[in-house]
């Protein structure tokens, strides 16, 4: 089983992530790519920072990859997330997953995607246009 | 003694990214908790919705603390 799973500093490149998860026996591949909005409700966001508890960010992205590859019958995984100042249109993590047929790799994209929302120590502080600042919190 | 990490939204309000905290033999992480009130009172209305992490895995209220552990407050994440 062949993964890719880190928390980086660096832009992310997509391309270079579904090149990863390329894979003979695959059949499909599923990427899910997180990307900053300009908006949170009606407001209207500049840029946004991560903050990441690293180590332990680290672990439960490859602990949720180990769920991932338990659970389901997929043959490549990866989990990316940024962190830093990320501006509007960046992205900000991607999890992508390559199996034999598609519903696996739908469905264990999705565990993966709300997994990280829910249990990675990563947190999201939004720059709004009206210079105001804001910790926000996933709803999961 | 042991030194707590604080992140993001607790880490501003409590001024500081790190503490030490002298607990008592028998501590358990629910005892981080009030002691993170105590110290830091601005801090209180975010512990009901804090995780405690132990050696970077989600602890339980219960979940015994000892010496040299590496101990963390989780406010509500918000990545992805």
């Amino acid at each position: 089983m062949l993964s890719w799973v880190h928390v980086t500093l660096e832009a992310i490149d997509p391309t270079a992530i579904d090149r990863h998860l390329e894979d003979p026996a695959s059949g499909g591949r599923v990427l899910f790519e997180g990307v900053v909005r300009d908006r949170h409700h009606d407001r209207q966001v500049l840029a946004l920072e991560y903050e990441a508890y690293a180590e332990m960010a680290g672990e439960q992205l490859r602990a949720i990859a180990a769920t991932m590859t338990a659970r389901w019958p997929i043959r490549r995984v990866a989990i990316v997330h940024r962190i830093g100042r990320l501006l509007v249109g960046e992205t900000a993590v991607v999890v992508g997953v390559a199996s034999l047929h598609r519903a696996e790799a739908f469905e264990a994209c999705r565990y993966g995607i709300d997994a990280v929302k829910r249990d990675v120590p990563i947190w999201k502080h939004e720059h709004y246009a009206d210079g105001t600042s804001r910790w926000q919190e996933n709803d999961c | 003694m042991v030194v707590v990490r604080l992140f993001a939204q607790v880490r501003e309000l409590a001024g500081t990214s790190a503490i030490q905290l002298e607990l008592p033999d028998d501590a358990r992480a629910a005892d981080v908790a009030s002691a993170i009130v105590e110290r830091f009172p601005l801090v209180a209305p975010l512990m009901p919705s804090a995780r405690i992490a132990i050696n970077r895995a989600f602890a339980d209220a219960d979940t015994p603390i000892r010496v040299g552990d590496e101990v963390a407050v989780i406010p509500p994440v918000s990545g992805g």
